[in-house]
């Protein structure tokens, strides 16, 4: 899998390409850790290119969300494919997780929220 | 449509899972699913696997899990062979740990049993003969 990331304004901004599984989720893990570790509360990550995701990759997100909650900043996913998308339905996790359709949504829900402090 | 069968033996590395996801895959693809259905079961018996990879048989390649597959027209049944030890206790209390909780505790795992029950009609783990299984069924409309 390729994760590949770049810094706008403050936020984070992941494209994953590939399948996210136990053995490439720890590079993923390590980017996430990485940024919050030096101050990024925000991350966008696309889900274009994204053909799978297991419970290892989920649980990466899911293990860091109440700790960008605690920096006063939260994940947003993007493009999501359909297939991918009824794997979070089925745990619950599209209710959590802010999920649009593409990166200027993305960008200005975090506008949004970032205003409303 | 008749019956398929198959099975895969693979090393205890979570670095073959990709390969088995593509075995199992060339299988389902040829049902009449959805991607969302095909890409369910093979999540499921991926997580089984990882299970089993993990936990099971502590990521040890010198050790061996197999795979086998029977397809019909009613359903899809998937046994996975030498999944090493399971805690009855320790697998209900991680399925039925909500997700909040799951959150809140900041847990990378625990995420794997929730689906595959939701997505499996059938989930038996036994022993038999000292040896350890896991029973996948998902039924076919």
């Amino acid at each position: 899998m390729e994760i590949r990331q770049v810094e706008d304004g403050g936020i984070l901004i992941i494209e994953l390409e590939g399948q996210l599984d136990a053995h490439s989720s720890i590079h993923l893990d390590k980017v996430i850790q990485e940024a919050m570790q030096k101050g990024t509360s925000n991350i966008i990550v696309c889900f274009t290119a994204l053909s799978y995701i297991s419970s290892a990759g989920l649980g990466v997100f899911v293990s860091h969300l109440d700790s960008l909650k605690g920096m006063k900043g939260q994940f947003v996913f993007y493009d999501m494919p359909g297939h991918i998308y009824s794997v979070f339905e089925i745990l619950g996790l599209h209710k959590v997780v802010a999920i649009v359709q593409d990166i200027e949504e993305a960008k200005r829900l975090l506008r949004d929220d970032g205003n409303e402090g | 449509m008749t019956g398929m069968k198959a099975n895969l033996t693979s090393i205890c590395s979570s670095s073959t899972q990709a390969e088995i996801r593509a075995f199992l895959g060339n299988f389902i693809s040829t049902l009449e699913l959805s991607e969302s259905e095909q890409n369910q079961i093979i999540l499921a018996v991926d997580e089984a696997v990882a299970n089993a990879i993990i936990h099971g048989n502590d990521n040890d390649p010198n050790r061996s899990i197999t795979i086998d597959i029977d397809i019909n027209e009613k359903r899809i049944a998937i046994e996975l062979s030498d999944i090493g030890l399971f805690d009855e206790v320790v697998e209900d209390e991680k399925k039925e740990k909500q997700l909040s909780q799951v959150i809140k505790d900041k847990q990378k795992g625990g995420l794997g049993l929730k689906l595959i029950y939701s997505i499996m009609d059938v989930v038996c783990f036994y022993t038999k003969e000292r040896k350890s299984y896991c029973l996948l069924v998902k039924m076919l409309a």
